[in-house]
């Protein structure tokens, strides 16, 4: 398939069922919500080492949080519940905990959420101890909220926030003619993502450029470069897929709620890189997979592309 | 599944119980079988047929309504858990008792033990409340311990002692020993409050729309910067009756914390200082 004179290859991402939360975290500005948001979301791009993958989804209004404050969004991602909530628990009491103003609510509704719940993982419930007994607690319209004196005034956050089993590892590769183009290519797609609900692309910026896979040479690392796709390695290494027209690949590893919002992401970055095209220097859209033996969730690539717009021949 | 209505058509002289006037519950029963369930009385039954008309309409949810003065009826949504019950009068004591969910409105004076030990739903009074509202029954240790009870009202000494959670409103007064020996929960009052508000108060929030002659000597200043908890706090009581709804998130009140007679995390707040 060709759009644009753009190449789709007829492959497809393999993606895995992960746990997720949405927090929604509000102060007295936007800005400072969104200092605690950056501080909660950082070092957080993999779990193969960070223990999380987590993003800012969206910037909220007034009217969009509990009490009214400018506030954002932010997903993480985990691989089971107990990690989920041991990454909770430590970013939001190091990074939102200790930011002025701020206070911090789960953002899932569990009576209106597409993705299937899970357990509800610790807010308050752990971090209110900070509060050396000062603390108190108030249900307001059946929520706990817990009120933890700090030396702004109160931490004020909610006793729990409802996870969902959800889906992450969905990922788009642009094969680009340099590094401009790829570039260029990965930045339209992020921020086409951006603006669609339930995602993230916990990369820096939204676009990784060390793609792996798994396994190694060396005993004891579970995950290695991906140099089918390195231009380097075209002609040196056996499984490459690339041709010496092109000099530059970009990833954007992209996780969701459900598999419909990964597939929707995916479908807004293919469209906004085609739409760049081979005139703008991007050769061929693929997307890294293992062989579909070890995720559930796969989002071929031609079905995602079939209703985007532009030149088929 | 039907909606009944019983009009009051003779006073029974005594009290009687109408804990078994339950929405959900009589709106399974017959035509026929309505008019002679039994009521229990002060010494002796009653037919419900005896103290009520009655009748029936086809309703996709359970409704009862009961039309009339009735202070002689007793637990009135006692342990309710669905449906609405409305009360076109007065009704007698313990309304709403133990209530877990559903709504009950009564559209008159209710009686003492209103909302004692009540744990859910809503219970509105659109006149004024007796002794006891949201406390517990003699001798327990816990009263009201969720849902929300609104007096339109004013409500009698010991409104909410030893409530636990849940939301009390009450838009007049309230009478001494309002919140005594609190546990959590909030407590709301437009109006004036008697002798020795929160006395032996462990924790929870009273909010006085207006400050009472003198602040209890064991409550303290409870300082400032509870602005985000003051936000949460109206949004909800946006949504309920005035004066409440009135108040504005920008503009905190007067925050003072105790009883420090004993643990000291509640706080009495007053809205127009």
């Amino acid at each position: 398939m060709r759009i644009n004179d753009t190449q789709i290859d007829d492959t497809f991402a393999e993606a895995f069922p992960m746990k997720a939360t949405r927090l929604v975290i509000t102060a007295h500005s936007s800005t400072w919500a969104r200092h605690a948001a950056n501080s909660l979301t950082g070092f957080a791009t993999s779990v193969i080492d960070c223990g999380c993958e987590a993003g800012i989804e969206r910037d909220l209004s007034g009217d969009e949080t509990p009490d009214g404050r400018p506030g954002i969004a932010v997903l993480i991602f985990a691989i089971s519940s107990k990690e989920l909530a041991k990454q909770i628990a430590r970013r939001v009491g190091q990074c939102v905990l200790t930011c002025p103003t701020t206070a911090v609510y789960g953002g899932i509704d569990p009576a209106n959420t597409r993705a299937p719940l899970s357990d509800n993982a610790p807010l308050g419930a752990g971090l209110r101890f900070f509060g050396d007994g000062y603390q108190i607690s108030k249900v307001l319209d059946g929520t706990r909220y817990w009120r933890v004196p700090v030396m702004d005034g109160e931490f004020v956050c909610e006793e729990f926030t409802a996870t969902v089993k959800a889906v992450g590892g969905g990922n788009l590769l642009f094969l680009a003619r340099d590094i401009d183009s790829a570039l260029n290519a990965a930045e339209s797609a992020v921020a086409a993502m951006h603006r669609l609900p339930n995602v993230i692309t916990p990369f820096p910026g939204g676009v990784v450029r060390s793609g792996s896979k798994i396994g190694s040479k060396y005993a004891g690392a579970t995950a290695s470069t991906n140099d089918a796709f390195c231009p380097t390695l075209v002609g040196l290494s056996k499984k490459s897929e690339l041709t010496p027209d092109i000099a530059c690949v970009l990833e954007i590893v992209i996780d969701g709620l459900t598999d419909a919002d990964v597939g929707a992401a995916m479908t807004a970055g293919i469209a906004a890189a085609t739409k760049i095209g081979r005139a703008g220097g991007v050769l061929r859209i693929s997307a890294g997979n293992y062989g579909g033996k070890l995720g559930p969730y796969h989002f071929k690539l031609h079905e995602l592309s079939k209703d985007i717009d532009g030149s088929r021949a | 599944m039907n909606a009944i209505t019983l009009r009051v058509k003779n006073a029974p002289g005594f009290r009687v119980d109408g804990s078994k006037l339950l929405p959900a519950t009589l709106a399974e029963i017959s035509a026929t079988e309505l008019p002679r369930i039994t009521l229990q009385g002060a010494g002796e039954t009653c037919a419900l047929g005896d103290l009520f008309d009655i009748a029936q309409e086809p309703s996709d949810a359970p409704a009862l309504t009961i039309e009339g003065d009735a202070p002689w009826l007793d637990r009135i949504g006692a342990n309710m858990t669905e449906g609405t019950l409305a009360v076109h009068g007065a009704a007698g004591d313990y309304a709403g008792m133990k209530m877990s969910g559903g709504e009950l409105n009564i559209r008159g004076d209710a009686g003492a033990f209103a909302a004692c030990e009540m744990q859910g739903g809503r219970l509105s009074i659109h006149g004024n409340a007796g002794e006891f509202a949201a406390s517990a029954l003699p001798g327990d240790m816990e009263g009201m311990t969720g849902g929300t009870l609104a007096i339109h009202g004013s409500a009698g000494a010991r409104l909410a002692d030893r409530m636990r959670r849940g939301t009390v409103l009450v838009a007049g007064d309230a009478g001494d020993f309002a919140a005594s020996r609190l546990v959590a929960g909030s407590v709301c009052i437009g109006g004036k409050v008697g002798a020795h508000l929160g006395y032996g108060m462990r924790r929870g929030t009273v909010l006085l729309a207006n400050a009472p002659s003198r602040i209890p000597p064991t409550f303290t200043e409870g300082g400032r910067g509870f602005d985000v908890f003051w936000l949460l706090f109206t949004r909800m009581l946006a949504r309920e009756i005035a004066p409440f709804s009135q108040f504005a998130g920008k503009i905190l009140p007067r925050r003072y914390a105790g009883d420090l007679a004993v643990d000291g995390r509640g706080e009495l707040l007053i809205a127009n200082s």
